[in-house]
């Protein structure tokens, strides 16, 4: 702990390249690969010095998206689409009724926890994103078709619970749910409540979280999720802000929507996003200070946790790393200051 | 087929050869010089297939990052900013930033615009016609901090556009609106009638079309049934909607046969343009394809 600030990572690391350009071909050998780029990104997050390793940078998933449909009927991938620039993913097809075949996450806990001892957090890709990035030719709409999804997502957690009662360990299961798509399309929140609702209906003993990044409206997620079983909310703000020092207004820019947060949703815990993942500009720790300490203007420090503000996959390892220690470092001197 | 004109226009998505090739150029370990070679083949590749499949079409601009950056590029007046999702889609574009009075560059057909690719803009083929953002589209989707008027930017960009046909020596352009129009749509985006044939491909969700007049009519307006038939004086020929961009699934010749008669019985016209409601850089190439070759099946009228 760094002084009682839980510090944490959202979910995805940069793969080194000794995995990234094999990963696609599968088999025992990439297998032993995943496996020691997992143990060397769990030293990364431990030399940080975060509290939560997560699932160690999800080594075992090439992407958020296929890794989740690659364990499921009913999706078919005809090539990749554009996300932005020269940047593709496999978008999948859903051209029948979506089954799980088996679990996506299952292997990964198993290696972490008998690896890790620092607390641990599965990000399970959430329904709604799962809906909003795949083609539909088979269900008659976009609802029917979620649900099926949040299906999938309600199987996958009930296994990683009982899995995580047979490793026995003195910690709630941290479940983050993954939503970047949230908010893309506010005609269809009540598809992504209804979604969540469904996904952690009725489990008990787990801590159930979500995170959203790069949104433009926050309020529509606050106002539509108010009433589910969800604990936390893990976020992004860092990429809104500026690199200004400073605790007022015109410094803090990104962060004037924890106050709404917190109006709404101030007896959840708030996972503060703190540093940017999309530029390669090291936040120092002082200005990572100065964002907490904005945020608890509105937000009761008890409930907040920092963390970057998405997955790092997208820079360096050694970018990654330090984004990550001064992180660690300013919850730290957040914690001493106070 | 009678009565139907078929049109292609927009980006087209890219082989998994030219991706893989532009983001090992990126990473150092390609030259620019082979990446040229390959873009100009895989242009005369898809302008070849078009001119089998099609009646109109437009260039394919494989190199094109996205729609907004080369216009960018070619245009002084612009900075590039932060990336933003362009509507309800997990597609992202570099977000222009209108910094000051807009015009055209001098070699804009060899300009490499920042962070884009190694690539001329435009190919050769001069039969294809150019496939450009509406102004009112670069409009919504610029960062407006010099404060320009949409009126006078749209004058530039138009001013800008019709240099470009006059010196590439093009039939036509192809506007693509990529925001839908709220209840009223500008009415000043008939100014390149004029001079050129333009075809106005509307956004889907589109509630009004721009009034143009019967001086200055669109060659073709592509939109709903219904905003057709309130804007019959605006076009020369209508235009439907009959491929789905969005979507993977594919449609049948039979029904967007029957769909082309519906809207000239309903807009009491003797030919529509059939073309897809979003460009086919939404799909993977593989679909892009065989929605080209349900367009092929069409036949040629």
């Amino acid at each position: 702990m760094t002084g009682g600030l839980v510090t944490q990572e959202i979910g995805s690391f940069r793969k080194p390249e000794y995995l990234s350009t094999v990963f696609r071909k599968g088999g025992d050998d990439v297998r032993k690969l995943i496996e020691r780029a997992t143990l060397e990104t769990l030293g990364v997050f431990r030399d940080s010095g975060l509290v939560n390793v997560g699932v160690g940078g999800e080594m075992f998933r090439w992407e958020m998206y296929e890794h989740l449909a690659d364990h499921l009927e009913g999706i078919q991938f005809y090539g990749f689409v554009r996300s932005f620039d020269n940047r593709y993913f496999r978008k999948g097809s859903v051209v029948s009724k979506i089954i799980r075949k088996s679990s996506a996450h299952l292997e990964e806990l198993q290696f972490v926890a008998s690896h890790a001892t620092e607390k641990i957090k599965v990000p399970i890709t959430g329904a709604y994103t799962m809906t909003d990035w795949s083609f539909n030719e088979h269900y008659p709409d976009r609802h029917e078709l979620a649900l099926d999804y949040a299906d999938v997502v309600h199987e996958e957690i009930l296994d990683l619970k009982s899995e995580w009662q047979k490793i026995g360990r003195d910690q709630v299961l941290e479940i983050q749910i993954d939503e970047p798509a949230a908010t893309t399309n506010p005609s269809e929140m009540d598809i992504l409540r209804d979604t969540v609702e469904r996904s952690i209906e009725g489990i008990q003993g787990c801590e159930f979280t979500i995170h959203v990044c790069y949104s433009t409206d926050y309020g529509i997620l606050y106002k539509a999720l108010a009433d589910t079983a969800l604990q936390g909310y893990n976020l992004e703000f860092a990429n809104r802000d500026t690199l200004l020092p400073g605790i007022n207004r015109e410094q803090r820019t990104g962060y004037v929507d924890v106050k709404e947060f917190a109006d709404r949703l101030g007896d959840r815990i708030l996972g503060l996003g703190v540093t940017d993942v999309h530029i390669d500009d090291v936040e120092g720790s002082d200005l990572i200070k100065d964002r907490i300490e904005f945020s608890t203007r509105f937000q009761d420090i008890g409930r907040i946790r920092i963390n970057p503000d998405c997955g790092l996959r997208t820079r360096s390892r050694e970018t990654g790393f330090r984004k990550l220690k001064n992180m660690v470092e300013a919850g730290k001197a957040f914690t001493d200051r106070t | 087929m009678d009565g139907i004109t078929r049109l292609v226009y927009g980006i087209y998505p890219r082989s998994d050869e030219l991706r893989v090739l532009i983001s090992r150029t990126e990473r150092g370990k390609a030259v620019t010089g082979d990446l040229r070679d390959r873009i100009s083949r895989e242009t005369e590749d898809l302008l070849s297939t078009f001119r089998g499949s099609s009646d109109i079409y437009s260039e394919p601009c494989v190199n094109w990052h996205d729609f907004f950056r080369p216009v960018a590029g070619f245009l002084t007046g612009f900075s590039l900013g932060k990336l933003q999702r362009y509507l309800q889609t997990n597609t992202f574009y570099r977000e222009p930033v209108i910094e000051s009075d807009l015009s055209l560059r001098d070699r804009f057909t060899e300009i490499d615009p920042p962070e884009n690719l190694p690539a001329p803009l435009f190919g050769n083929d001069k039969e294809a016609w150019l496939t450009l953002p509406s102004p009112h589209s670069i409009f919504q989707a610029s960062k407006n901090p010099s404060g320009i008027d949409e009126e006078k930017f749209s004058d530039s960009i138009f001013r800008a556009y019709a240099e470009i046909a006059t010196e590439l020596g093009r039939k036509g352009i192809v506007l693509r609106e990529l925001f839908p129009y709220s209840d009223r749509a500008p009415d000043f985006l008939g100014a390149l009638n004029g001079k050129f044939k333009t075809i106005l491909v509307a956004h889907p969700e589109s509630r009004s079309l721009p009034a143009t007049g019967r001086n200055h009519k669109f060659h073709s307006i592509v939109a709903s049934n219904q905003l057709l038939a309130r804007a019959a004086d605006s076009y020369e020929v209508p235009g439907i909607y009959a491929l789905d961009g969005y979507n993977t699934k594919l449609e049948d010749a039979e029904n967007i046969s029957r769909k082309s008669e519906i809207a000239r019985e309903i807009l009491s016209v003797p030919r529509v343009v059939v073309t897809s409601n979003q460009h086919f850089d939404f799909l993977p190439r593989v679909i892009a394809d065989r929605k080209l070759a349900v367009l092929k099946s069409l036949g040629a009228s």
